[in-house]
């Protein structure tokens, strides 16, 4: 699905900062959803990014900054934004006396629409638990449930927060073809996640999230390439000395230096091979053997996300 | 309009997890149990004027009880962002979780003035109509106001417990009001209290209520005194709005 240029972006963060007391949530934050496209958010956890939703959505104030959904204000026409967008909130909590059908129906009336509660229920496959008070509903079920009520409506923007929380493989695998499903129907989305796996397999972008800021944003393919480019190579010397470690360190491109024994493992986010082989012989070790590796998009979150700040 | 939506799903919730029906066989079994002592003790009275005793103690606190979980509940359990991911704005949440629990209140106390009613037909006393309707619709008024006061104070904290606290704390100023005035200027100023604060000593939420019930019912009934100037009616509606909108105000500027 192509971005259509000529709309407002369906989200648009613009230099939020998020303090509580001295812990800073977010910090000075730009990020952009384009409508029709499906943007993975993608952090640790304690990243920010429900905090990032939480203000979408107006339950918490940015301390500076604005944002935008669908072009409205989200402190000043919030109720017009969660008018038109569907939202699965962090940590989703069920009413516990009312049946699964009753909170689809509750969300059908909140939102002044006339959808079927039970085609509903079908869709997110908890049609069998539709009389059932859902206090009593597993967590896959209760968040199958949410799922439902993020959908009545049939909303131009879906937000989602952590949605594969709670479901098994097969329980994931059909949220994100509930996903796409929406995104064919026009719909554009925004979900959170700290697995990969699940936002690789359905987004067209996606931003990483560390510490409050953002650390990497790209399609997937962009991410992929910078992934393809960068390796994992394990350099065999005679002798790992202070002097090739560092030269090693110091070259542009390297993101991360291990030794063990008589081996160095250097991860490059660009073809360096060379350039690093060069610098621990000129360093004055010498090189017995070595052997590279293609870097997994896995390993290059992991870099993003735990290694050092450069 | 939202808050609709939010009062049905309220009210409905507390015929679902018993607490109406629980609540309403209690106060019955007190207006009852009133009644019938009331009619089979012989010297005439009023029945309104017997209620009135155990009404003023009881219904403030059984609204309180039945009310002060509502909203504060709701966000200390998270379950407020399940609300308000839909379109509601949070002054429709208050609203509607404030006729929610009133419209609950007024089906119990309803219900438990009927029961008395009936126990005194049945047992012989005398009911007399005018005073028992204008009595009950100010005590039916006194439960929604006290109901739509704990709301209020239920939308400014996370903590139910603190709600449960300052609802407890409303009724127990309301009711020792003028004492309390009293208490306060002889401590500090000495003497007897002037004219003014008399009057002041008049304007909690239970005195507006007896002078409610004494206009309504067009008589003295009693313990409830026989004032019923219509500053009785402006401000039993005054406070539950005062409370209401505090509670709004609070709720609206914080972080969920």
């Amino acid at each position: 699905m192509s971005a259509d240029d000529r709309s407002p972006p369906a989200v648009d963060v613009s230099g939020v900062t998020k303090e509580y007391g001295d812990v800073t949530a977010l910090r000075n934050l730009d990020l952009t959803v384009e409508t029709g496209e499906i943007y993975g958010f993608l952090g640790p956890n304690g990243a920010g990014k429900s905090t990032t939703i939480d203000i979408l959505l107006d339950f918490v104030r940015p301390t500076t900054g604005s944002a935008t959904v669908l072009g409205r204000d989200v402190r000043r026409d919030s109720l017009a934004i969660r008018q038109r967008t569907g939202v699965l909130p962090e940590g989703f909590h069920v009413y516990d006396r009312l049946t699964g059908r009753q909170h689809i129906q509750f969300a059908i009336q909140s939102k002044g629409v006339t959808d079927d509660p039970d085609a509903i229920l079908e869709r997110v496959n908890i049609a069998d638990a539709a009389d059932r008070k859902a206090g009593g509903f597993s967590k896959g079920m209760k968040q199958r449930l949410a799922l439902g009520m993020a959908l009545v409506g049939d909303p131009e923007l879906l937000i989602l927060d952590e949605p594969s929380t709670g479901l098994d493989p097969n329980g994931a695998r059909e949220m994100r073809s509930v996903i796409r499903e929406e995104n064919e129907r026009g719909a554009t989305v925004f979900f959170s996640s700290h697995i990969l796996e699940q936002v690789e397999a359905v987004c067209d972008r996606v931003g990483i999230l560390r510490e409050g800021e953002l650390v990497a944003e790209d399609s997937i393919e962009g991410l992929r390439e910078a992934a393809g480019t960068g390796a994992t190579l394990r350099v065999t010397v005679d002798a790992v000395t202070d002097d090739a470690v560092a030269a090693v360190e110091a070259l542009p491109g390297v993101t991360d230096v291990r030794t063990s024994g008589t081996t160095i493992t250097v991860s490059t986010t660009d073809s360096a091979k060379t350039e690093v082989l060069d610098a621990i012989e000129t360093a004055g070790a010498s090189v017995e053997d070595f052997s590279t590796e293609e870097t997994s998009l896995e390993e290059l979150f992991a870099t993003y996300t735990q290694g050092d700040r450069r | 309009m939202s808050w609709r939506v939010i009062a049905r799903k309220d009210s409905r919730d507390a015929v679902r997890d018993g607490s109406f029906q629980w609540n309403t066989l209690f106060i019955a079994l007190l207006t009852g149990a009133t009644s019938y002592l009331h009619s089979t003790s012989g010297g005439g009275g009023v029945l309104s004027v017997d209620l009135s005793i155990v009404v003023t103690a009881v219904v403030p606190f059984v609204a309180v009880l039945m009310a002060h979980e509502s909203i504060a509940y709701e966000r200390a359990t998270g379950r407020i962002r399940t609300t308000l991911a839909l379109p509601h704005t949070r002054r429709d949440v208050v609203l509607g979780a404030a006729v929610g629990r009133a419209t609950v209140l007024v089906a119990t106390i309803g219900v438990a003035l009927a029961v008395a009613a009936v126990t005194a037909l049945v047992f012989g006393g005398t009911i007399e109509p005018r005073t028992f309707l204008g009595f009950g619709v100010a005590t039916l008024l006194l439960a929604a106001v006290f109901a739509v006061i704990a709301v209020g104070l239920s939308a400014g904290t996370r903590s139910t417990t603190l709600a449960l606290v300052a609802g407890i704390v409303v009724v127990t100023v309301s009711l020792g009001w003028p004492a309390l005035l009293a208490f306060g200027w002889t401590t500090v100023v000495g003497g007897s209290m002037p004219p003014w604060l008399h009057t002041v000593g008049g304007w909690d939420p239970i005195r507006a209520y007896a002078k409610t019930a004494v206009l309504l019912a067009g008589t003295g009934l009693g313990s409830l005194g026989a004032d019923g100037s219509v500053v009785g009616p402006l401000l039993l509606v005054g406070w539950p709005v005062l409370f209401v909108a505090a509670g709004i105000g609070r709720f609206t500027g914080v972080d969920l």
